[in-house]
């Protein structure tokens, strides 16, 4: 079919006041449905990926405890986690502790951490020196934490003076940290490793290695991650315990994949619905100018030609409303990040943002599934047309 | 063999039978006129040669072409490169002006557009209607419409011309004038013509009558 008869087909169809309308509806209401699909992987895909790379920010890709409590990082354990060809192993000490600051007090987790190793760990630059601490994001903003101000850490070893009481000891908030987690910003507390041993009496000693492989794998494939994880559990022997990254939210990410699968199915509903609208649009054009089709058959427009025209069109009616349909996610992922109405609370989501994150994957699943529905739409519209006889069509319509 | 050929054409719609066992041979630039009441089934003839629908049984050919054993494709070629409709009902399209109107077969037959036009402006100016071409269909009179309509039917020059009533909606003036045209405009294209009415004025202008009564041909 020649661009020529194409338009001239089409000009047929748009011609009256009311079919460029229904078109134009029809088009914003697939294009609706098909964004709503698209904001809801996108916000799935978008979490998973902000949980991970949030988690990744602050523990490196595998964790080392040990059931006994503290540890050395010594020489036949580096070893050992040099198997995996680390790039950054990290010493941390942690332990929990009181915050208090003007009255205030929040439960937090101190990390004692050398500022280089832990960077070249996490990736998060945690700037540490003695006598300063660096602070979470959302517990400076929920205890009014600048820059400068002293902040009172109670920590649970026995005072000096009197072993019942803990230890108070005051640092001076250096920085303040992103995450990119909520509970993370709003719980952790990074102070140097030499002053957090010193007030609990380890010396040396750790409680948490953090080992960083060389080749950072895709946050969605992790399987050197895993690969690594059993790597060291064999050498390890059961005197460690080895952790991947996202171990302590993994009931989490669990979820959101099984819910991403269940609710992509119920959403094809709302899909279905905007299928129906475009099925509505094809039987009223083929209604309406049910005559006009029969004229043109008469006059040497055969069926495959037809159905060209068809396919063609409701491919272009597809094609603009997946264009809506991306604008109408780029505008709600906007509203998420910008409209506080829109922005969801950390404390339920883990989150302390939410972004739409959609690779080509998504958008080619929601694209294509959305494009057999429509073509399935335009065949049953062609089926409609093709089912009468070019003189019944023409009798009928010029009986009318 | 005659350039149409029609043998045992029969052809029911459910169970009425509207065409009973027609044989016909139809010449090359022969003019025909097709008269019979309403409902005598000359009407589905005419369609029948035109390639708008099929018999129940029989053959129909035409310049030897077997239209019964063609499928939609080929038989869509056929109405557009061999046969030009005019119907009772000018049918032109209210979305397009006069010219593009005429020139919609062409296009979507994928003709030599500048042919077409340059024909056009010929038979528009024969029949008077050159004003006409750039307005749209509801600007113009009903006897205008008609003879756009016949511009149409005629632009792709067919070598049959099939016409169903294309005086039903004429006072008896333009009747004349219509049936006089269609007569001198498929001699001068070398079309064979074919009329189907059911008024003996009309059938008159034609040197061969065919009279179908009930599905059959009577005279």
């Amino acid at each position: 079919m020649k661009s020529s008869s194409y338009l001239s087909i089409l000009r047929i169809v748009l011609h009256g006041r009311s079919a460029g309308k229904i078109l134009l509806a029809t088009m914003m209401s697939f294009a609706f449905s098909i964004s709503v699909i698209l904001c809801t992987f996108g916000l799935m895909d978008g979490f998973d990926h902000l949980l991970k790379s949030g988690l990744r920010h602050s523990s490196g890709d595998i964790l080392i405890t040990s059931p006994k409590g503290f540890f050395f990082l010594n020489p036949e354990l580096e070893e050992n986690l040099n198997s995996i060809s680390p790039s950054a192993i990290a010493p941390v000490i942690q332990t929990e502790a009181f915050a208090l600051y003007q009255g205030q007090s929040k439960g937090v987790l101190v990390r004692g951490v050398e500022s280089e190793n832990f960077g070249r760990a996490t990736g998060l630059e945690v700037s540490v020196s003695p006598g300063k601490m660096v602070v979470g994001y959302e517990l400076a903003r929920q205890l009014k934490l600048k820059k400068g101000d002293n902040v009172a850490l109670t920590l649970g070893r026995g005072n000096e003076s009197s072993a019942n009481l803990p230890t108070v000891k005051i640092f001076q908030v250096g920085s303040i940290v992103k995450h990119g987690i909520y509970q993370k910003d709003l719980r952790f507390v990074y102070l140097d490793r030499q002053d957090l041993g010193d007030l609990l009496g380890v010396g040396n000693r750790i409680n948490l290695a953090i080992v960083s492989l060389k080749k950072k794998q895709r946050l969605d494939d992790l399987d050197a991650v895993t690969q690594s994880q059993q790597v060291l559990r064999a050498r390890l022997d059961g005197d460690y315990q080895v952790k991947p990254f996202w171990n302590e939210y993994s009931f989490l990410i669990e979820a959101v994949k099984v819910e991403k699968l269940s609710i992509s199915l119920i959403l094809q509903l709302i899909v279905v619905v905007a299928v129906f609208n475009i099925l509505a649009f094809v039987i009223y054009i083929m209604e309406k100018k049910a005559q006009d089709f029969f004229f043109l058959r008469a006059i040497g427009l055969d069926l495959s030609s037809l159905m060209r025209f068809w396919c063609v069109s409701i491919f272009i009616i597809w094609f603009f409303s997946c264009v809506g349909a991306h604008l109408l996610s780029m505008i709600f992922n906007w509203g998420l990040q910008h409209l506080p109405f829109l922005q969801i609370p950390g404390e339920i989501y883990v989150l302390s943002s939410l972004s739409i994150k959609l690779d080509f994957k998504a958008y080619f699943t929601v694209y294509s599934v959305s494009l057999l529905w429509v073509m399935l739409a335009a065949f049953l519209g062609y089926l409609r047309l093709k089912r009468r006889p070019i003189i019944e069509g023409l009798r009928q319509e010029f009986s009318a | 063999m005659s350039f149409i050929h029609l043998e045992q054409v029969e052809k029911s719609f459910g169970k009425t039978k509207v065409l009973r066992g027609i044989n016909l041979k139809i010449e090359a630039r022969e003019l025909v006129a097709i008269r019979g009441a309403s409902g005598s089934g000359k009407s589905t003839l005419l369609y029948l040669l035109g390639g708008l629908d099929q018999p129940t049984s029989g053959k129909v050919t035409i310049d030897n072409k077997n239209l019964t054993s063609v499928g939609d494709t080929e038989l869509a070629r056929y109405r557009n490169d061999c046969v030009g409709f005019v119907f009772q009902f000018h049918f032109l399209l209210p979305s397009m002006t006069c010219r593009d109107n005429i020139l919609l077969p062409a296009r979507i037959g994928g003709k030599d557009m500048v042919r077409v036009e340059k024909d056009t402006k010929v038979l528009a100016e024969t029949l008077g209607v050159t004003h006409c071409l750039e307005k749209f269909p509801f600007e113009i009179s009903g006897g205008e419409q008609q003879r756009i309509n016949i511009i149409r039917a005629l632009s792709l020059r067919p070598k049959i011309l099939l016409c169903d009533e294309p005086t039903g909606n004429l006072d008896s003036k333009n009747t004349e004038k219509v049936a006089t045209l269609l007569k001198n405009l498929a001699a001068d294209y070398g079309a064979t013509l074919l009329v189907v009415t059911h008024d003996d004025k009309v059938a008159s202008f034609f040197p061969r009558k065919i009279v179908i009564e009930d599905g059959q041909i009577i005279g």
